[in-house]
C-alpha cells in the first residue's frame, strides 16, 4: 500500500454542500492514501446543518486516519471538522474566531474525544481558549511547519497500519471492551491459504 | 432455471459445514431467482445430509446483497408473485432446519437484508449496511422484512426499516443487536465459517433440536413455546449423543458426536 496522504484544500467561501461534496469525493479518491488531509480555510459558519452534520459523519466514519490543519481563522464549521478528524495540527496563525461555544456538533464531538469532565472544563470555563485547550488534552498539537508534521506522522502509518488502527478506534469507540479487542486480533490472525 | 444458467451461489463443504457464497459481484450479489433457488436447494440437501451440521452463507468480503433485482419484482402480478420460485425459495430459506451463520459485509438490502435475518446468527463486516428501502419503491419488504428485525431489535427499529427505509451501519446494527458480530469485512468468510464450525462441533440433533425451540418463540405463545421445548428436550435424552455428551463430561473428554 502506498504511504502517500490524500490532500483536500478548503477554499475560501465555500458552502456546507460544497465542503460535503469534496470530502465525499477524497474519501472515494483516498481508497490507496494512508490518510486524508484536510487543509486551507476553516473560517465560515453553518448555514445547512443536514450538510454539516453529514460531513461529521463521513469523517467520524472515514475508514483511514484524518488529519486537519486549519490555517488561519477557524469558525463553527471548521470546528467540528476539526473536532471530528483523528488529529489536528495547528500552524502558528490559527486561531478561533467568533462565538465558539455556539459552533453546532461542539458539546458531542468534545465528549466524544475527551469525556465529559475535561468537556465541561472546557466549554464552562470563561476563559477558556478552545485551542489552547485541545492542545493541552492532546487533541492537537501546535508546530511551526503542519506539513512536515503531518509527513513525519504518515510515514509511521504506511503498509495499512494507519487503516487498520483507524478502524480499531473506530470498533473500540463503538463496541464493548472484549469485542473490540476480539475485533482487532482478526487484524493479527493469519490470512488463509485461500478462499472461495 | 435452466442448467446452464449460472447459478452464481458456490457451495463447498468446510469439514461438518456446508458454506455457500453468493458470487454476482458486477451485480453487487443482487438476488434473482436462480440465487434464491440455488440457495434453497443446497439447504434442502445440507438438512438431508448427516454429514453436515451447519450452515454458512455469505456474499464474501464486498457485499452480502444489495436486494432482490428489480426487475424480478417489477414483473409479477398479484397471483404469479404469489406463486414464485422467489416467495418459494425465501419460505424454503427460512424452514432450514439446521443452523444457518450469515456472515454479511457492504450492502445487505431488501431481499439480501431479508435473507440474513432467516438465518439464525449474523456476523458483520465493519463496512456492513443493512436496510429494507422497499418503501422507496412503493412497496413493502415482501419476505420478512416487516417481521424479522422485531425478534432482534424491538419495535422502534423494525418500523423504522419498514416506513423510512432507513439504513443501519453495522456498528448500528451490532447495538440494537441485529448484528451478533462485528470483524474487519475481509476477513468476513473465515468469521463466519469460524461461527459455523463452533456450532457443527455440538451435538448435532441437539443443534437442530435447539434451533426448533428457538422458532416457537415466534410461531406460538410462551406458554405452548415452554411446552414445546419440554417436549423437544425429552425426545432428545433418548439421542445416543445425550448419553455420549454425558458420559464425556463426566470422563472429562471431548465428545465424540454421531448425530445419533
Amino acid at each position: 500500500m502506498s504511504t502517500a496522504l490524500h490532500r483536500l484544500e478548503l477554499p475560501d467561501r465555500t458552502t456546507d454542500a460544497d465542503i460535503l461534496a469534496q470530502v465525499k469525493r477524497s474519501l472515494r479518491e483516498a481508497e490507496q492514501a494512508t490518510a486524508l488531509v484536510i487543509s486551507g480555510s476553516f473560517a465560515g459558519e453553518v448555514t445547512d446543518a443536514k450538510a454539516h452534520s453529514d460531513m461529521i459523519g463521513l469523517l467520524l466514519d472515514a475508514p483511514l486516519p484524518v488529519f486537519a490543519l486549519p490555517s488561519g481563522p477557524i469558525g463553527s464549521r471548521g470546528l467540528a471538522l476539526l473536532l471530528a478528524a483523528d488529529r489536528t495540527v495547528l500552524g502558528p496563525e490559527a486561531k478561533t474566531g467568533g462565538d465558539w461555544r455556539t459552533s453546532p456538533g461542539l458539546a458531542p464531538l468534545l465528549r466524544h474525544r475527551l469525556g465529559s469532565t475535561l468537556t465541561g472544563a472546557i466549554i464552562f470555563d470563561p476563559s477558556a481558549d478552545l485551542l489552547a485547550r485541545v492542545v493541552d488534552y492532546g487533541l492537537a498539537v501546535r508546530v511551526s511547519n503542519p506539513d512536515a508534521h503531518v509527513e513525519e506522522i504518515a510515514a509511521i502509518l504506511g503498509d495499512g497500519i494507519g487503516r487498520r488502527l483507524k478502524r480499531a478506534l473506530k470498533a473500540s469507540g463503538e463496541l464493548p471492551l472484549k469485542e473490540a479487542i476480539g475485533f482487532d486480533l482478526w487484524f493479527a490472525k493469519p490470512q488463509p491459504m485461500s478462499a472461495p | 432455471m435452466t442448467s446452464n444458467e449460472p447459478s452464481f451461489v458456490k457451495a463447498e463443504r468446510r469439514g461438518t459445514v456446508m458454506l455457500l457464497v453468493i458470487d454476482r459481484p458486477a451485480a453487487r450479489n443482487a438476488l434473482n431467482p436462480a440465487i434464491l433457488t440455488k440457495i434453497a436447494e443446497e439447504l434442502t440437501a445440507a438438512d438431508r445430509d448427516p454429514a453436515i451440521h451447519a450452515v454458512a452463507l455469505t456474499g464474501g468480503p464486498k457485499n452480502f446483497s444489495a436486494g432482490a433485482d428489480i426487475d424480478t419484482l417489477s414483473g409479477h402480478s398479484p397471483a404469479s408473485y404469489l406463486a414464485s420460485p422467489t416467495r418459494r425459495a425465501f419460505e424454503s430459506i427460512y424452514g432450514t432446519s439446521k443452523p444457518i451463520v450469515a456472515g454479511v459485509a457492504g450492502f445487505c438490502l431488501g431481499g439480501g437484508c431479508e435473507l440474513a435475518l432467516s438465518c439464525d446468527l449474523i456476523v458483520a463486516g465493519d463496512n456492513a449496511v443493512f436496510g429494507q428501502p422497499e418503501i422507496n419503491l412503493g412497496i413493502i419488504p415482501g419476505a420478512g422484512g416487516t417481521q424479522l428485525w422485531r425478534e432482534r431489535t424491538g419495535a422502534g427499529p423494525q418500523v423504522e426499516a419498514a416506513l423510512l427505509g432507513h439504513l443501519v451501519d453495522a456498528w448500528t446494527a451490532r447495538r440494537m443487536g441485529l448484528a451478533d458480530e462485528i470483524v474487519p469485512a475481509e476477513r468476513i468468510i473465515e468469521a463466519t465459517l469460524d461461527k459455523a464450525l463452533a456450532i457443527a462441533s455440538k451435538a448435532p440433533l441437539a443443534s437442530r433440536t435447539a434451533k426448533a425451540a428457538l422458532r416457537g418463540a415466534g410461531a406460538m405463545n410462551l406458554h405452548a413455546a415452554l411446552a414445546h421445548e419440554v417436549g423437544l428436550m425429552a425426545g432428545l435424552l433418548g439421542t445416543e449423543d445425550a448419553q455420549e455428551g454425558t458420559r464425556a463430561f463426566l470422563e472429562k473428554r471431548r465428545p465424540r458426536y454421531q448425530g445419533r
